[in-house]
């Protein structure tokens, strides 16, 4: 049995932190573009969406759907999110067509202040069930002492 | 971890029996006056086993919920070794004392 | 041996259902943004109930249960994990956890102390 395998639990809640982490920066990255009319690819910022999806190893959990094969979360992707972007009349913009409308971003704060404490209540209960693990092997050694 | 009974037997008097036996601890039945400590030994250490028994009841009741507290069982278990660490001792106090007797220039 | 400590075979299942249980708590927790995720349970203590009540052996050997639960309602991603709730079970976990690591210990050392005595 591999180190890893042995610190198998705690393997899952680092993998919840680091999506998570990785999510928050996805959604600080909306938010810091929220007003951005000019991206890389060129036009308005478009809004990214991290996607996860289910860490599962079928080979060590032995073929079946069980907690050997548990390996938390992992990430799937960034997406672009296709909505439609807003346009708003501003013909002082830089950016404004002949008629003064600018096409902004499809960046809404509320979704992504939502969507920020979300990622960080997550953040924090995989942070907590991290010390949890640890807690609950320092009890189990323990119990070695006062053996001599 | 057999005892030998200590003394000898002498069939208790089958009136007039002497002071009943203090009990090990709280929540343990004073045991009635035993002429032979090894069959006082004997009593106190099934006493304990009994609250042995009692810890394992517990544990089982917190295990499938029927308990919502873990006073219970901690308190059980707490009790039960206790009981067996004085049964321990009062036995090496009465085989302790026994040698010194035996020892003894008559 | 009368009066010998006897439960350490239960402790260390219970144990080890517990370890199990956090695993699967944590796996939610880590998942609990992952769209379509159902949330997983560990089943044990209602078998044991039934034994228990059935009036036969305990039997320790049988492996605790990793299901579904389809139970809770789910969100707009498909996601049913209540993060609340988890974290509810970390703690109850934890409590028991500790509780049977304790009285593994007091076995223990009541056991060490009556094989010392001579």
């Amino acid at each position: 049995m591999g180190l890893k395998r042995l610190l198998a639990t705690s393997h899952i809640s680092a993998s919840g932190l680091a999506a998570e982490r990785q999510r928050m920066e996805v959604i600080a990255n909306n938010i810091a573009n929220a007003n951005s009319t000019n991206s890389l690819s060129g036009g308005p910022y478009r809004r990214q969406v991290m996607v996860f999806s289910e860490a599962f190893d079928m080979a060590l959990a032995g073929g079946k759907y069980n907690a050997n094969g548990l390996e938390g979360v992992k990430i799937k992707g960034v997406e672009s999110d296709w909505s439609e972007m807003p346009r708003v009349y501003n013909p002082g913009h830089p950016d404004a067509d002949e008629s003064g409308m600018v096409t902004m971003p499809n960046v809404k704060l509320p979704n992504e202040m939502v969507d920020l404490i979300t990622a960080s209540r997550a953040y924090e209960a995989n942070l907590k069930a991290l010390h949890q693990f640890r807690q609950m092997t320092e009890q189990t050694l323990s119990l070695l002492r006062g053996i001599s | 971890m057999a005892v030998a009974p200590i003394g000898n037997h002498v069939t208790p008097p089958a009136t007039g029996a002497g002071a009943p036996l203090p009990s090990l601890i709280p929540g343990m039945k004073a045991l009635p006056s035993a002429a032979d400590f090894g069959q006082m030994i004997s009593d106190y250490m099934q006493q304990a086993s009994d609250m042995q028994a009692q810890v394992g009841t517990e544990i089982e009741r917190l295990a499938t919920g029927e308990s919502d507290n873990i006073q219970d069982v901690v308190l059980s278990a707490a009790q039960a070794d206790l009981a067996v660490r004085m049964v321990i001792e009062l036995r090496n106090r009465l085989m302790s004392t026994y040698q010194e007797v035996m020892r003894m220039q008559i | 041996m009368i009066g010998f400590p006897q439960h350490t075979e239960l402790l260390t299942k219970l144990m080890e259902v517990s370890d199990i249980r956090h695993r699967v708590v944590s796996q939610n927790l880590a998942n609990v943004n992952t769209p379509g995720y159902q949330r997983l349970k560990v089943n044990f203590e209602d078998e044991l109930a039934k034994q228990i009540l059935g009036g036969s052996e305990v039997e320790l050997t049988r492996e605790p249960e990793v299901v579904k639960d389809n139970s809770l309602p789910v969100r707009a991603d498909g996601n049913n994990v209540d993060i609340d709730m988890e974290i509810g079970e970390l703690q109850r976990n934890a409590v028991l956890y500790q509780t049977y690591a304790q009285l593994m210990a007091t076995q223990f050392a009541t056991m060490r102390m009556a094989i010392r005595t001579e």
